[in-house]
């Protein structure tokens, strides 16, 4: 029997991800890849694994696995109850799982996504160039119950214990930090008061973007359809904002008014539906030009 | 070819390079996504991908760009503008049935007034789109060149669910739904062709600059046609024809 992990239970929405499907934009591919991704990188280099190994992005709950192969296990980011064989194990810290072990990531506590790396890796077959689940280039969306997942290299024991790992804290302070968008300087600076000065609240939101209710503004701006990236902040003519996320569309039709610091998309992922946001004008953007 | 650029920083690691043509503000497609090509190609080591959209070129970093990288690539991108450039772009026939239960959104918008809906679809059979850029959808293309009394605004409710081969216009656009999804644009049609096969490489057969014509064929012909075709190998009648820069 090959090595794997078999789906018991799913979760709300599980999905493999490793760093992203890069080269097909042109076809109107989205990048994919994890939402959180510095709750992700951390996972990997937990189980001692390269930065673009293949890992789990659970959303809200997580799945139950069983084990039938042996590996180290870690879990990032949201703060979750997790167990193996029904007792609490620690977030952040690699654990072994065995044949026959059970593993079970319960319901977020605080925060929205958590990160489950395999320090064998988890193999699928990719799908140009990438294991990310996306559909339609994926067969399927999600992990799906009964699945069973390969693992596709053997432990590397050496890179584990290697180096001493810096784990990040989760942030739950809703002021996120960006940069000025493309458009930014065509809005008045009454607007653009306005939207640095207002508390959004998120409205619905998934892998593709989060929808944030808005300012009213009037129905003033218009903008041809143009390339937008994870964290692009778009305004809509109603003046609601939405923040692409990491399976969105390569081009959009909103103006591109402000864009997220590639750190704060990854505080924005462990939110959800209530949550009030803000945003702070970062200037690190202007140091990078400057070199340019 | 006659232009400006100006590179912007967009997030850390894009670039947005800004065309202005200084004679008419709109550099030509498929010169523009051959520029793309060449550039992914000249640049695999330091970018991930490079998109184009109506005025800008947007080239995404592997990691922050420096000083040198913009040089070079304003540089590659001057001489590729000065170098004579022969394309091959091809002009496709896609046959598309109107039937009324394919042009549910034109009927709707007509109020049911089948006069005005026959005379749209006439109409709409007479131009010759240009394939602008892919986005919305994995090979969702947008197709320019509709006259701007055959625009149709996009639906303020979209549909929770559009079938694939779907024809519809959206604003000044026209598009071909690819696979299933909930959709704002109006249906006028549909064809039993596949555009995307994601167990091809590429997928994706129509390239930008591609030119499309659509041939109208009745049901009958549209269900004999779905029954029997196979999407692994059958794509539309085409012609190619040469761009010269």
């Amino acid at each position: 029997m090959k090595s794997s992990i078999k789906v018991i239970d799913p979760g709300f929405y599980t999905s493999i991800q490793d760093n992203g499907r890069y080269g097909y934009r042109s076809m109107g591919f989205p990048v994919s890849g994890p939402m959180d991704k510095k709750s992700y990188v951390t996972a990997n280099k937990l189980v001692g694994n390269l930065n673009n190994e293949a890992v789990l992005e659970t959303t809200l709950k997580g799945p139950k696995l069983l084990f039938s192969g042996s590996c180290f296990v870690a879990v990032c980011g949201a703060m979750t109850p997790v167990f193996k064989n029904k007792k609490k194990m620690e977030l952040n810290k690699p654990f072994f799982c065995d044949l026959g072990d059970v593993l079970e990531i319960g319901v977020v506590e605080k925060g929205f996504r958590n990160y489950i790396s395999f320090s064998r890796g988890i193999c699928q077959e990719k799908i140009f160039k990438s294991h990310s689940q996306y559909y339609p280039i994926t067969e399927n969306a999600t992990i799906k119950k009964g699945q069973n997942i390969d693992f596709s290299h053997p432990i590397n024991l050496e890179k584990m214990f290697i180096k001493k790992i810096e784990l990040n804290n989760l942030i739950f302070n809703g002021e996120l930090e960006v940069f000025q968008g493309p458009y930014w300087n065509n809005l008045d600076n009454e607007l653009k008061s306005k939207i640095l000065n207002t508390e959004f609240e998120i409205g619905s939101n998934d892998r593709m973007a989060y929808r944030l209710s808005g300012v009213n503004i009037g129905n003033k701006i218009s903008s041809l359809s143009a390339s937008v990236i994870p964290g692009t902040v778009q305004l809509t003519p109603k003046g609601d904002l939405i923040i692409v996320m990491r399976d969105g569309q390569v081009t959009g039709g909103y103006p591109r008014i402000l864009q997220l610091t590639e750190n704060s998309q990854s505080v924005l992922s462990q939110f959800r539906t209530g949550k009030l946001i803000s945003f702070k004008i970062s200037e690190y953007d202007r140091f990078l030009l400057k070199e340019l | 070819m006659n232009f400006k650029t100006n590179f912007n920083l967009f997030g850390e690691k894009t670039l947005i390079v800004d065309f202005k043509n200084k004679i008419d503000n709109n550099i030509d497609i498929a010169w523009k996504s051959e520029l793309c090509i060449s550039i992914q190609k000249e640049f695999q080591d330091i970018l991930e991908d490079t998109i184009f959209s109506l005025s800008e070129i947007t080239l995404f970093f592997k990691i922050s760009p420096t000083k040198a990288q913009k040089q070079k690539i304003s540089n590659f991108i001057h001489s590729f503008s000065l170098k004579k450039q022969n394309i091959i772009r091809n002009i496709w026939e896609i046959p598309v049935c109107f039937d009324r239960v394919f042009s549910e959104d034109l009927f709707i918008k007509n109020d049911g007034n089948l006069i005005i809906c026959e005379s749209y679809i006439s109409e709409f059979l007479k131009c010759i789109f240009e394939v602008h850029h892919y986005g919305f959808l994995p090979g969702f293309f947008y197709l320019s060149g509709l006259p701007s009394k055959l625009y149709l605004p996009r639906k303020a409710n979209p549909v929770k669910s559009v079938a694939p081969g779907t024809l519809a216009v959206g604003g000044s656009y026209a598009g071909i739904y690819p696979q299933t999804s909930p959709g704002g644009w109006n249906r006028i049609g549909k064809t039993y062709y596949s555009f995307f096969n994601r167990k091809k490489n590429p997928p994706c057969y129509i390239m930008p600059g591609d030119k499309v014509k659509f041939i109208s064929i009745n049901i009958e012909e549209y269900q004999g046609c779905i029954k029997k075709i196979d999407h692994n190998i059958k794509i539309p009648k085409s012609s190619s024809f040469e761009i010269i820069y």
